[in-house]
């Protein structure tokens, strides 16, 4: 009976081994379930799953129950989460610096973001690392334009009409303020009853959630500069990711990596269907020409560089300006 | 989709394959053939079954036969509802709820799956609205071109059925596909329906347009008049309404505002309840109860996949 004893031993050692080896990742995050995101991530689980055998499962907590995104970073610091997959909001959260990158027409479209992004990467994690997360994607979320009830071309446009701001950044909101903006600050959740009311008349969103939310139905009107990149990052704890095979990380780095590099011609495409839908239920498209965008650019700039060195991190805000610079030496813009 | 609907969408197909077999393709032989089939539900073997793998192996053919028959007689409006209610119960039972719970590494598959329960969904849709211009002539175009108050004001009251499934498949697609803009500017028209039927009959299927608001009022943002309080009033309702005896209302607030609000104690507590219906108290309804139990035990299973440990009732 010595071969059976033998088997069931070897049995339970196996069992033993694949359970201590077994690790779930609980990842948060805001992104609503089918949204171009949520998908990415359920890529991303798929792919872990399959590289590791099914020893590291990627659990998805979509749609924000697990909090908001300063919820999620403070789980993650008490180890309820191991994981989200956040925009820069919450980015900055954890370092400033992240903002940078948000300032207004700073970069203005995908390849200039893409390159920066790359020459500040290795600063970034550095900077994440200090702070005890690692992150394992870099993503894009799309670009931000100006709703509005009535068209905005020109600043003056969008001076006589009020402008929501999502902001707990107090200097941020005076700077606006300074620039002769009328903000109003409220909860996201109030933003469609304000709307409604009257007490909002423009804001600063996504095609996507401009559409997904409704908010075109009142603010049918959309400026074409693009104010800024929404963008983000999926975020693992240094402590989870320590537990994370030595070797499987890279694989599923690249693997995430990979979903990433995906996500921006599918965010364009959602962003394209999203107009095409919107105008078709009444959204007039308002196009910037040269003249008026410079005079954003000027103005923008006058009220955001009081800011550099409070609300922006001064060395981050740097860096960005001289990739950036390098970058448009080689690529001007039209 | 309410659980206990999905029994009318299955029912009314017995005799249908030897009829066909009987009968040659004359306008009186469909029409033989279509008052069985969209004849109000006397001939309930597939909701009354408890086999669901039966049922759901069963049916394809069943919903061909419907578009067969229907291609033949298109002016049919009580076979056109019936398309649809058939199609909107497959769809909900045997696609949507399977691809719900395939395992993570099965990504493109699932989406595959809501996909095409998009698209059925929306089938089952259209053939309510098909039934519902026969009936009266003008109502699709008002509800696309003036909205849906206009094309309300060309209904009766004895077209809630029609509005009724119209409503409740448009709803569907959208919870396969939430992300679809093309069906998230429409949303207000397929509420509007559903709407109407309940200011007709508050009690229109034993509380069947409350259990979809369940759903509804949970999961929609705030913006688009998602709301707690409106989805838990639903729910109380939809439990008074059903007598207990419908396991749909407890598997819809657990699987949505529970999940939502992170209330693992309620959401056992409301699957449990869902669990101890008695499937054999209304016959009719076991089909639907069944489909309902089985989610409930799933999703009690795999309660790891919707809560995260440490946040209970937040």
């Amino acid at each position: 009976m010595k071969a059976p004893r033998l088997l069931i031993v070897i049995l339970l050692l196996a069992a033993g081994y694949a359970a201590a080896g077994a690790l779930t990742i609980k990842l948060g995050t805001l992104a609503p379930i089918g949204s171009p995101w949520e998908i990415g991530l359920r890529r991303i689980a798929a792919d872990w799953d399959r590289i590791s055998g099914g020893t590291v499962t990627l659990r998805i907590y979509a749609g924000g129950i697990a909090g908001d995104e300063p919820d999620m970073v403070r789980k993650m610091r008490i180890g309820t989460l191991n994981a989200a997959g956040i925009t820069v909001s919450g980015l900055q959260g954890i370092f400033k610096g992240f903002k940078t990158l948000s300032y207004p027409l700073l970069v203005r479209n995908d390849d200039e973001l893409s390159d920066v992004l790359d020459h500040m990467k290795p600063f970034f994690e550095q900077e994440l690392e200090k702070r005890g997360f690692h992150a394992v994607m870099w993503s894009p979320g799309g670009w931000v334009y100006i709703f509005s009830r009535r068209p905005v071309v020109y600043p003056q446009d969008l001076k006589s009409q009020k402008l929501w701001v999502w902001s707990d950044d107090p200097d941020e909101v005076q700077a606006y303020q300074r620039a002769g903006f009328q903000t109003v600050s409220l909860a996201v959740t109030d933003l469609m009853i304000s709307l409604q009311g009257g007490m909002i008349d423009a804001l600063v969103t996504s095609p996507l959630l401009a559409a997904s939310n409704q908010w075109f139905g009142i603010v049918n009107n959309m400026s074409t500069i693009k104010l800024g990149p929404l963008w983000g990052a999926t975020l693992v704890t240094e402590k989870t990711w320590s537990e994370v095979p030595a070797d499987l990380r890279p694989k599923l780095m690249e693997a995430a990596q990979k979903v990433a590099d995906s996500l921006a011609p599918d965010l364009a495409k959602a962003d394209d269907q999203a107009i095409a839908i919107m105008k078709k239920y009444g959204l007039t498209i308002n196009k910037v020409p040269p003249k008026a965008e410079a005079e954003w650019a000027d103005l923008l700039d006058k009220t955001f560089s009081g800011l550099v060195g409070t609300t922006y991190d001064k060395t981050s805000y740097d860096m960005a300006v001289k990739y950036l610079n390098e970058y448009l030496a080689a690529h001007p813009r039209p | 989709m309410p659980r206990e609907k999905v029994a009318r969408a299955l029912l009314s197909c017995a005799g249908i394959f030897l009829l066909v077999a009987l009968t040659s393709c004359t306008s009186l032989a469909v029409r033989a053939v279509a008052g069985v089939l969209s004849g109000g539900g006397e001939s309930n073997v597939f909701s009354t079954d408890d086999d669901t793998e039966l049922v759901r192996d069963a049916l394809p053919f069943a919903l061909k036969t419907y578009e067969a028959l229907l291609q033949a007689d298109p002016e049919n409006a009580q076979l056109s509802l019936a398309t649809a209610q058939a199609f909107a119960g497959y769809t909900f039972a045997f696609v949507e709820i399977p691809a719900d719970e395939l395992s993570v590494d099965r990504v493109d598959d699932q989406l595959a799956m809501h996909n095409r329960a998009r698209k059925l969904f929306l089938r089952a849709r259209d053939y309510a609205l098909k039934g519902l211009e026969v009936r009266r002539h003008g109502f699709r175009a008002a509800l696309e071109t003036k909205g849906p108050e206009a094309a309300l004001k060309l209904a009766r009251p004895e077209d809630i059925d029609y509005l009724y499934w119209a409503g409740a498949a448009w709803l569907g697609a959208f919870s396969a596909e939430p992300f679809d803009f093309s069906l998230i500017v429409t949303l207000p028209r397929a509420t509007a329906l559903l709407a109407q039927v309940q200011a007709w009959n508050d009690s229109y299927g034993n509380g069947a347009v409350h259990e979809i608001f369940i759903s509804y009022y949970a999961s929609a943002p705030v913006d688009l008049g998602g709301s707690e309080e409106k989805a838990r009033a639903e729910f109380a309702r939809a439990v008074e309404l059903s007598r207990g005896h419908s396991a749909g209302p407890y598997v819809a607030l657990a699987s949505s505002l529970s999940i939502k609000t992170q209330n693992e104690a309620e959401f056992r507590d409301l699957l449990a309840k869902a669990l101890a219906v008695d499937v054999n108290a209304v016959p009719s309804q076991r089909l639907t109860n069944t489909i309902n139990q089985q989610k409930a035990r799933w999703m009690l299973d795999h309660i790891d996949r919707f809560f995260l440990e440490g946040q209970d009732g937040q």
